[in-house]
């Protein structure tokens, strides 16, 4: 059943013009250059240090390593980074 | 990201200790508290900047998880507010002397007369006195120069020219008086002569010999009273002396409307102050748009200086005098009585003192569109001697040749 609903809700985000990110409520992320970093639809922040970022998300997590990271802003739906991004990966747990 | 916004409400730096620091992170988010720029310090610490919020919630998170806080720097608002509290007493005192200047810069520290006598200089000072000028008074309730100027010059008498002029916190009167000749004095011998022409009434003769009788018709030029006495043989000169009484006639025409309308002020004044700053005016005193039906305004404008310099701000006053407007009308009686008297008081004002109406009378008088034209006539009594100097040289030679 939920597998379900979760393909209908893809389907539908294909078939009307809205973003993925709003219906599926799968983060979004936009990297500026390798500097600044923004992911919408997180949950919350795991670790946070100069070197990495661990963030939940509603279905895993998101694992972001670099260098001299800054957490510019924190809001409840999202997170901006600053600093030298080197990697970025989803991990399922 | 900008965050100058939160000055205005007050923020901290800190550094959040603990074995897990993010959790106090998630906590603030769930708590909607605005956390942000944070940086790792070490295994162990976060520094960040943290809205402001109440200290015992704080607290509670803290200890939920399981976190010390350090605060490194405080900003904002009701941080400097509370410095200021703590540093009334310069506060004031800063306010104080600013207003202290401000005061000073707009007083009239001086007032200087130039060209004035000490006698006049001192009856100056007491009709500036009036006028709420003096030293050490308030810039702002005092009147324009030209109303000061006007108001000097309907009081004083001997002063040709006045002018006042400001200089900074200066005022400066200058003044120009009226200088009479000296009265000449009566030397050498002088005959008294007709002034006008005339009947002689009476002669009231000091010294000198008189030519003319009473009831005489004379011309103007003709000798009244001869400097030169004695008989033919034995004469001298003298100055004449005395007062000729002649009686003369004038003519007169007056129009006078027998309806007439007038403008008066009842006496009743509203005043109105404000404040400029720049182009916008703000009222201090009186709200009334329009304290009167009908009225004359009279505005006054004062720029508020601070120390050298002209601020934006000026005080007006606004002087709003009820008018009335009055309705006249004259019977034609009364308007003939007007007439004889206002032409008397013109004739008598351009007469000798002495000089004496004895009769008016009317001569003519018609009524056109409500206006009387009338004309009238005066019989008058005055002085009619004016002393003229003996030429004796020719009057000598003269006799000379009558006794050859």
């Amino acid at each position: 059943m939920r597998k379900w609903s979760a393909q209908f809700k893809k389907w539908f985000a294909e078939v009307s013009d809205i973003p993925e990110d709003v219906v599926l409520g799968v983060p979004r992320l936009t990297l500026i250059g390798q500097f600044r970093l923004s992911i919408e639809n997180y949950e919350s922040v795991l670790a946070f240090s100069k070197t990495e970022l661990r963030l939940a998300l509603s279905k895993g997590e998101l694992h972001i390593a670099g260098d001299d990271f800054v957490l510019e802003t924190i809001l409840e739906k999202e997170i901006v980074l600053q600093g030298q991004v080197n990697d970025v990966r989803f991990v399922d747990n | 990201m900008k965050h100058t916004f939160h000055r205005a409400e007050g923020y901290l730096k800190a550094e959040i200790i603990g074995k897990d620091p993010e959790k106090f992170i998630r906590l603030c988010m769930r708590e909607h508290v605005k956390i942000w720029h944070i940086v790792r310090k070490n295994e162990t610490t976060l520094i960040c900047f943290i809205e402001l919020a109440d200290s015992n919630t704080l607290k509670k998170w803290l200890k939920a998880s399981d976190c010390r806080i350090r605060i490194l720097r405080k900003a904002g608002l009701p941080f400097f507010m509370k410095k200021i509290k703590l540093r009334l007493g310069i506060t004031v005192g800063f306010i104080f002397f600013i207003l202290l200047l401000l005061i000073l810069s707009n007083m009239v520290w001086s007032i200087r007369i130039d060209g004035a006598d000490v006698k006049l200089e001192t009856q100056i000072r007491s009709i500036l006195k009036q006028n709420h000028l003096y030293e050490g008074s308030l810039d702002l309730f005092i009147p324009d120069t030209g109303h000061l100027e006007s108001a000097l010059s309907t009081k004083l008498t001997k002063v040709t020219w006045i002018g006042v002029s400001k200089e900074g916190t200066t005022y400066k009167v200058s003044v120009v008086q009226k200088k009479y000749p000296k009265p000449k004095s009566v030397a050498g011998p002088r005959n008294l002569v007709a002034t006008k022409q005339a009947v002689v009434q009476r002669l009231f003769v000091e010294t000198g010999q008189p030519v003319v009788e009473s009831d005489q018709f004379v011309k103007k030029g003709q000798v009244l009273v001869s400097g030169k006495i004695g008989n033919e043989k034995f004469s001298r000169f003298v100055s004449a002396k005395g007062k000729v009484v002649g009686e003369t006639w004038y003519h007169s025409e007056a129009q006078i409307p027998l309806v007439s309308h007038y403008t008066l002020y009842s006496g009743n004044v509203y005043f109105k102050y404000k404040v400029k700053m720049w182009q916008a005016q703000i009222p201090l005193w009186g709200i009334k748009s329009k304290p009167f039906k009908q009225y004359d305004r009279e505005t006054t404008k004062k720029p508020i200086r601070f120390l050298i310099w002209k601020t934006p701000f000026a005080f007006i006053r606004e002087d709003y005098r009820q008018k009335k407007t009055v309705e006249r009308k004259l019977t034609q009686k009364q308007a003939i009585k007007d007439a004889i008297e206002s032409s008397d008081k013109k004739l008598l004002d351009s007469l000798p003192k002495e000089s004496k109406i004895i009769t008016s009378a009317v001569d003519y008088k018609k009524v056109v569109n409500n206006t009387l034209y009338i004309r009238t006539h005066q019989v008058v009594n005055e002085n009619i001697a004016e002393s003229k100097a003996i030429d004796v040289k020719k009057e000598t030679k003269k006799m000379k040749q009558k006794t050859d």
